[in-house]
């Protein structure tokens, strides 16, 4: 069975100066994520495979499967470590 | 047409389909000491949207118009309403194999590119359920062909060709023509129209 990620409670995207972030409404904190981790945050739905977002990542940035699914593994454990998804 | 430009931003109002293309293979980046402007040399072949690797396109800040930049080959994709200096650093990032999509919108396109890729096998799981025979018509119906170019082409008549459009539309949940053009588009085969 494929992993479907999925938000873990209510997070706010947004758009600082300094780059991309993640607001928690319920605790104040700001997340802040490096552009690729936000993008793969945004995919977790619930509905989207692990698979999915890895072969979306490698046609958009040009990588091989293998990177792609490294890179996606890597941030996902980093976003659920850090309770912004659940896997 | 090689040779030395500069970069030039052209204006379209065309949402989708305008692209600028630029910096295939810098051969001098320079800043003028003390000045703002950025003086750009380039050279490259004829603008070719398929097969370039190191393409950057310069189109509307529209998520839909990226998707179909980087379905299209290209590595980078930026809105030209930014600045030249932005232009300039990913034209650069691009000439030495990076990918450049803009911070902001790789998530939107992110999720535009899971939902092509999961039709595009939906459809490719589809096509499976079609007979042999169906496949031929399939193919021909996706390069324009009616039921009498299609009956015409197998050397069946019009009234068995329109049966198996018929079930292949029905099987492939398609509703129209234009839709099944659409669909053998999404799954790579050729739409090229064929003279009847």
């Amino acid at each position: 069975m494929e992993l479907r990620p999925r938000h873990s409670g209510v997070l706010e995207p947004i758009n600082r100066a300094d780059g991309l972030a993640l607001f928690d409404p319920a605790s104040g904190a700001i997340h802040e994520l490096d552009p690729t981790s936000m993008a793969i945050w945004e995919a977790c739905d619930g509905e989207t495979t692990v698979s999915e977002i890895a072969d979306a990542l490698r046609e958009l940035g040009g990588v091989d499967r293998d990177t792609a699914q490294q890179l996606v593994q890597s941030s996902l454990s980093q976003l659920a470590e850090a309770g912004l998804i659940s896997l | 047409m090689a040779g030395a430009g500069w970069v030039h931003l052209p204006k379209s109002d065309d949402h989708r389909a305008f692209v600028a293309r630029l910096a295939l293979e810098f051969d001098d980046v320079r800043r003028p000491e003390g000045g703002s402007d950025v003086d750009i040399r380039f050279h490259g072949s004829p603008l070719n949207r398929t097969g370039e690797s190191n393409l950057l396109i310069l189109g509307p800040d529209a998520s839909d118009a990226m998707l179909d930049a980087v379905q299209s080959g290209a590595a980078g994709y930026l809105p030209v309403t930014r600045s030249l200096d932005e232009i300039v650093e990913a034209a650069v990032s691009v000439s030495c194999g990076q990918a450049v999509v803009p911070d902001e919108m790789l998530g939107a396109l992110l999720r535009q590119v899971v939902q092509v890729n999961r039709q595009r096998t939906r459809e490719t799981e589809l096509m499976k359920t079609l007979t042999p025979r169906e496949h031929e018509v399939f193919r021909l119906a996706a390069r324009g062909l009616d039921k009498f170019g299609i009956a015409r082409r197998l050397g069946m008549s019009s009234a068995t060709a329109r049966t198996h459009l018929g079930n292949i539309m029905r099987k492939m949940d398609i509703r129209s023509r234009a839709e099944l053009v659409a669909s053998a588009a999404a799954m790579g085969v050729d739409t090229s129209p064929l003279e009847d």
